[in-house]
């Protein structure tokens, strides 16, 4: 009995010794603090799978205060050097675009995708609309999507696998589908073979016939062509 | 009997308040507030409550990795920039001025997991940013990761670099330091450019012939015996 009331008291004492001794030792300090950010942007990139699919990959651009940082989060998947390359740029011309220093800023890239890698820099047009929207603290329209590099000066260049990515932004709900100058015309090659005969001999011919054909009459969705990153932000930004 | 237990229990009691001194236990709390001035373009307020230890005054270190040009034995030493700032676990990667491939994203997942061993904090209300400031366009392989563990730990420890120490090692999760490519050509890089030791893995094999070098080489097993001799003090602080 006597031995059962001592572990009474040495369980009490172990419970109020554990809630009370932290005045006497060391001190945390829990610190409130007003982080300026922006609310991340999200915007979808196109893109084609390993497998030749089209694929849309939710991207979101976020502006906090910084030393003019540009960050990837590489959590989930890993970025290859082309498209780190096309985040500079994007964020160089969106910096322009808005007249915003981004001296004091850092800008964070991240992707929630199931890809492990992604490359290619024709993310680019996409990351300056995303990046413009967030310093302007706007958002970018989910009936659209955008494909394209960017280049210096903010304009759009060619990319490949465009009618891949029109489907994905079909399949996904988009009502138009943004592409650089040139590609809202799609060349498909078919092949006219005649036979005729000479003498005993028989002689195949084919022609190679290139068909060019509005990509909106294959997707059925509206592709509408933008040469710069301000053309965009008119479709895009809202 | 009264006596004894009541003496019991103010032993008991005095013993806990003793033994609880030395632990890092987080109960006494104070809420300090601070405030950021709101640049215009900003939109969002975001109030954050997380524990943070206040007793380290700064929140980025530099530690000296090696890099050997592609193709070649010739290097620099190069500048691993670890920064930590409160936000969400996010592990950031500043592609502001160099590019980093593919392989050694993926193996950044280690290198938190390797401080995770050697600080009490919880890095779930940080996020990681690491940059590497070299003439390189872009940066291949993990012989950086142990570097940029050990600055992490030097962040959360109060503690800064010895700028005369380079590291070159990669890191496994538990902190163990992992075998590199060019060892020797990465110690004379170390050495020609002023380093006065460098740490390379415990289990590299090395072959000193063709080194002319003044330079000490420690090789430690694993993070934990690294720290011993690169982190040093602050300055002012005991």
């Amino acid at each position: 009995m006597r031995v059962f009331t001592l572990f009474l008291i040495f369980l009490l004492c172990g419970i109020v010794g554990y809630y009370t001794y932290g005045s006497f030792s060391y001190n945390v300090t829990y610190v409130e603090f007003s982080e300026v950010t922006t609310t991340p942007v999200e915007i979808q990139l196109a893109a084609v799978d390993e497998n030749g699919n089209g694929v849309l990959i939710p991207l979101n651009v976020e502006i906090k205060e910084g030393t003019g940082k540009i960050l990837v989060n590489i959590d989930n998947p890993s970025f290859i050097v082309d498209t780190q390359e096309s985040m500079r740029l994007a964020v160089q011309e969106a910096s322009r675009i808005t007249g915003t220093s981004m001296a004091d800023k850092d800008a964070i890239f991240s992707l929630v995708t199931g890809t492990t890698i992604v490359g290619g820099p024709s993310a680019g047009a996409a990351m300056a609309v995303a990046t413009v929207a967030s310093l302007q603290g706007k958002r970018v329209k989910e009936s659209v999507v955008i494909t394209g590099t960017i280049r210096p000066g903010g304009f759009i260049g060619a990319v490949g696998g465009i009618k891949e990515k029109a489907q994905a932004a079909e399949a996904a709900g988009a009502g138009l589908f943004l592409v650089p100058p040139g590609e809202s015309v799609i060349k498909e090659p078919s092949q006219n073979c005649t036979e005729y005969r000479i003498g005993q001999t028989w002689t195949r011919r084919c022609v190679i016939v290139n068909k060019y054909i509005e990509l909106s009459q294959i997707v059925g969705i509206n592709v509408m062509e933008v040469s710069t990153i301000d053309d965009a932000i008119a479709y895009m930004v809202e | 009997m009264k006596i004894l237990y009541i003496t019991a229990l103010c032993i008991v009691l005095v013993a806990f308040l003793i033994i609880g001194a030395f632990f890092d236990v987080p109960l006494k709390r104070e809420v300090l507030l601070q405030t950021v001035e709101t640049p215009k373009y900003i939109e969002t307020h975001i109030n954050h409550t997380i524990p943070v230890l206040l007793n380290y005054s700064e929140h980025v270190v530099v530690v000296n990795g090696v890099g050997i040009f592609e193709n070649t034995t010739t290097g620099e030493v190069v500048e691993i920039i670890v920064a930590t700032r409160p936000g969400t676990g996010r592990m950031l990667l500043d592609v502001e001025d160099t590019a980093f491939g593919v392989d050694l994203q993926e193996h950044l997942v280690y290198v938190k997991a390797c401080a995770e061993n050697y600080i009490t904090e919880n890095l779930d209300f940080y996020d990681i940013t690491v940059g590497i400031d070299s003439s390189a366009e872009s940066i291949r392989g993990s012989s950086g990761n142990a570097a940029m563990c050990i600055g992490i730990v030097g962040i959360f420890r109060n503690m800064t670099i010895d700028p005369g120490v380079a590291v070159s090692a990669g890191v496994s999760s538990n902190g163990r330091l992992l075998e590199i490519v060019s060892p020797e050509a990465k110690i004379q890089v170390a050495a020609n450019q002023g380093m006065d030791a460098i740490i390379i893995p415990a289990d590299q094999e090395l072959d000193l012939g063709n080194i002319s070098a003044d330079i000490l080489i420690i090789q430690p097993q694993d993070v934990g015996e690294a720290l011993q001799h690169i982190l040093v003090p602050r300055a002012g602080i005991a």
